[in-house]
């Protein structure tokens, strides 16, 4: 029942995930002039926002720990999906926002890494932003029986996303829960799809052993 | 040993698991969203087009190769000691992150960001 519910689910999100017919950005002009965009294409636009900002946020918070940042991000993909191509029809936003958002997340990893990084190498500790994970339980940890129950389940998956290297955690999410297939997860993560297969693989490995015994 | 069937399920529950965070947003970050959200609207109301100089292109793309370079130096230096096993792995996930191309995106963000700061800068 639940497996049945969950892929009707899917079917409807991926509908309203058509790869766009001139794909993420092959064949886009580089510097083409932004026509002004309409108020029916503004009304179009936050219509899409609003169906995707709650998922996407999650997926920033996944990878940042921290909602703060995870909201930086999903403004700034926002941003930057109205600006650069609001112009265009609405099959291509899907895509183009997954884009959009996982370059930021990408990012914000990588300057996180530099960061931290650079702090270790003039003799101080590693920091960042504040992990709102950290006061969950660590999913390798045993909990009393029935703790497990509602919003520890959830924070439980929580923390266990957040540990997984960055690239897992993102195909696992835009495969198991947005819905897109092994090519459009690739194109949306600028990969190959045999890379898509590989961390999607060892992300539902790694999670079996975090989560497995609780969660099935 | 775990088959197919159980992945199934795990993903299931997962998804499920996120699903609910997704509906049980708290009201406050539910409502700064929605402030990103019309913050991201109101400037798709006439946006021109703004023309980069040569110089400007070029300022770019040596900030850019400087940025990636010293990056890449950074993070190949020796970090605190790795684990054994899983931090092969994990380092080597994020070389292919930090390398990655980034082709004319890059150019077409700095370009977008200099659209904005010009907006900020009219604005005040």
């Amino acid at each position: 029942m639940i497996a049945a519910t969950a892929a009707v689910d899917l079917r409807d999100r991926r509908r309203s995930l058509q790869r766009p017919a001139r794909g993420f950005s092959a064949g886009a002009p580089r510097h083409r002039v932004h026509e002004e965009t309409t108020l029916d294409n503004i009304a179009a636009l936050d219509r899409f926002l609003a169906g995707m900002e709650h998922r996407a946020l999650q997926m920033a918070r996944v990878a940042t720990g921290n909602v703060d940042e995870a909201l930086d991000i999903v403004q700034d993909a926002m941003l930057l999906l109205v600006k650069r191509y609001g112009d265009r029809g609405e099959q291509e936003w899907g895509p183009l926002f997954h884009r959009i958002l996982q370059n930021r997340i990408r990012d914000w990893y990588r300057r996180q890494k530099v960061r931290n990084r650079l702090r270790t190498w003039l003799g101080g500790g590693e920091d960042g932003p504040a992990d709102d994970m950290a006061g969950v339980p660590d999913p390798d940890g045993r909990d009393p029986a029935g703790e497990l129950a509602g919003g520890q389940t959830l924070a439980r998956v929580q923390r266990a996303l957040h540990g997984l290297p960055l690239r897992q955690q993102q195909v696992f999410l835009l495969r198991a829960w947005e819905g897109l297939d092994v090519a459009e997860t690739a194109r949306a993560l600028g990969i190959g799809q045999g890379s898509v297969k590989t961390h999607y693989s060892r992300a539902v490995h790694r999670l079996r052993e975090l989560l497995g015994d609780e969660l099935t | 040993m775990s088959g197919r069937g159980d992945d199934d399920e795990l993903v299931t529950r997962v998804r499920q698991a996120l699903e609910r965070a997704s509906r049980e947003l708290d009201p406050a970050t539910a409502g700064r969203l929605r402030a990103a959200r019309r913050t991201a609207l109101a400037a798709a109301r006439g946006r021109g087009s703004p023309a980069w100089s040569s110089r400007a292109w070029l300022a770019a793309g040596v900030a850019a190769g400087v940025t990636a370079a010293v990056a890449l130096a950074v993070l190949l230096q020796r970090g605190p000691a790795p684990d054994p096993g899983t931090a092969h792995l994990a380092a080597v996930e994020d070389l292919e992150l930090i390398t990655q191309g980034e082709g004319l995106d890059l150019y077409e963000d700095l370009e977008f960001y200099q659209w904005l700061a010009e907006q900020d800068a009219h604005a005040g």
